[in-house]
């Protein structure tokens, strides 16, 4: 799903405009002609963060913008990181002023959409942390999309989250 | 996900659920003066991907079941209907709820004449929340639909017991047991004390809250910096230690304390809280525990001041905290502030 779209849009993209008709009817069958731009190349992430926890807790969460640069749904659907035993996808639901935290199968970032991962939201939930973190680090997340491609992130740990003005100079 | 056992079919005719009526059909087809369109809601606190669930019609009772329990996305689901005498089933209809997913038709075939039984399956389409809210809507002939509500859990969510509801609040006293001892909220009087809910395996609503607290008592005029506490009551003393639960409160303020209570489940509920833990059978986590939000505040005088909201600022808790102490300033240890 969604080749010919990709083919199409890489040609008009690549190609200016003046594109031979017949390449897409020859060649329909081998789509490694035309490479397909992996989807961790439209993705770009604003203010990462990761929560410092108090000392001996098991846990803690990551926080970030997402945002999808083109006209192609795409999903981040799993997470990887050395700090911890399982990274997961999570999210919040509040309901009759409780709130209830789920495991998320995925992200699906809509085209041209930015969705936030943010406190009391979608969050990248860490659990079993295996070392102890500390204020300033930077940890290296993996994030897998949907066609297999990932994308590297360095969420610096924090108290709290970044006020917006820091974004600006990002 | 035992069909047969899941399912319970001798007692549905109990009637579990409550039917409104819309429209005022039920009288005219008693009286046969022509066959008007029946349109009923089940109460929706009854999830047939739980249990079935059953509304009242003119010809008697109608029952929904969907298993496997939790209604999982992208799996198989089979949904079994029973009739009263008189009436035939044809579909389901399923329409999301939570966002808008489309419909979903699921024919129904008869099973057994005897028992006026028809099923159907379908699978519903990917979830991206982990919980979502659907309409399911029986039709049958002559003219009736009969909506229930269901709820369709990524990785089948258990819900290990019912939820511990909170009661009319009297905010009782009570003794948290500590890695340094116990403490009973009474010897704080003459102090303010907030008081939470919550447990450390809590990535983000708990930290968020305590570490509001501990930055607002911060905030304090230093004369006013004794006389307030915290206290985090855990909701899972299975896995919050005392000393997890030290170590936890001390990084937010020295003045906030984490214990257990003995009489959790008489206590938190007096205080308006109500919890549950559920297991997440698709998490490395386990289980987490669904629970309120807010953080209570209580006076000098030692009763209940007001709650504090999940994601007040700090800025805001040290105005409660300046507020209810410079009520009572006759409990002061040091003279009250200069104006």
């Amino acid at each position: 799903m969604g080749l010919m779209q990709w083919m199409v849009l890489a040609l008009v993209g690549c190609g200016g405009g003046d594109v031979p008709a017949p390449v897409e009817a020859e060649i329909p069958s081998e789509p490694a002609v035309v490479p397909v731009p992996p989807a961790s190349m439209s993705l770009s992430v604003q203010q990462p963060w990761i929560r410092l926890m108090p000392p001996g807790a098991p846990n803690t969460a990551g926080f970030m913008v997402l945002e999808n640069a083109d006209m192609h749904e795409h999903a981040v659907v799993s997470a990887a990181a050395d700090i911890a035993k399982s990274v997961e996808l999570h999210t919040h639901i509040e309901e009759d002023g409780r709130m209830k935290m789920r495991r998320l199968e995925k992200v699906v970032l809509a085209p041209k959409q930015k969705v936030e991962l943010k406190e009391g939201g979608h969050h990248v939930m860490f659990i079993g942390l295996t070392s102890e973190l500390t204020e300033g680090q930077q940890v290296p997340v993996v994030f897998t999309l949907d066609d297999g491609s990932d994308i590297t992130v360095k969420l610096p740990v924090l108290r709290e989250a970044p006020s917006q003005d820091a974004a600006v100079g990002h | 996900m035992a069909t047969d056992e899941g399912f319970g079919w001798k007692g549905f005719g109990l009637g579990i659920a409550v039917a409104l009526v819309w429209g005022g059909g039920m009288l005219a087809l008693k009286l046969g003066a022509g066959p008007e369109p029946v349109r009923l809601i089940a109460d929706p606190a009854c999830d047939p991907a739980n249990a079935p669930c059953s509304v009242e019609l003119p010809q008697g009772t109608l029952s929904l079941a969907i298993d496997p329990p939790g209604a999982p996305p992208e799996q198989p689901l089979e949904f079994t209907v029973v009739v009263p005498p008189g009436v035939s089933a044809t579909e389901v209809l399923l329409t999301g709820r939570s966002m808008p997913m489309g419909e979903v038709r699921v024919p129904l075939v008869l099973q057994s004449a005897e028992d006026r039984r028809y099923s159907g399956t379908s699978r519903l389409p990917v979830c991206i929340l982990a919980e979502m809210e659907w309409g399911a809507e029986v039709r049958a002939q002559p003219d009736t639909s009969a909506t229930f509500t269901v709820w369709s859990k990524t990785g089948g969510v258990v819900v290990d017991g019912s939820l511990v509801p909170a009661v009319e609040p009297t905010y009782p006293t009570f003794t948290v047991n500590t890695a340094s001892g116990s403490q009973s909220l009474a010897d704080w009087k003459g102090d303010a004390v907030v008081v939470y809910f919550g447990y450390t395996s809590c990535p983000d609503i708990c930290p968020t809250t305590l570490g509001h607290v501990g930055a607002a008592f911060k905030l304090l005029p230093p004369e006013l910096q004794g006389r307030v506490h915290g206290v985090l009551v855990t909701l899972d003393p299975e896995r919050d230690s005392l000393d997890r639960l030290a170590s936890y409160t001390d990084f937010f303020d020295p003045n906030i304390i984490g214990g257990q209570i003995d009489n959790l489940t008489d206590i938190a509920p007096a205080w308006g809280m109500s919890w549950r833990r559920v297991t997440l059978p698709d998490s490395a986590l386990g289980y987490a525990m669904d629970h309120g939000t807010d953080a209570y505040l209580v006076g000098p005088d030692g009763s209940f001041a007001q709650k504090l909201p999940h994601g007040l600022p700090a800025e805001a808790i040290k105005n409660a905290l300046v507020s209810v102490l410079q009520a009572h300033p006759e409990d002061a240890e040091a003279p009250p502030p200069a104006p």
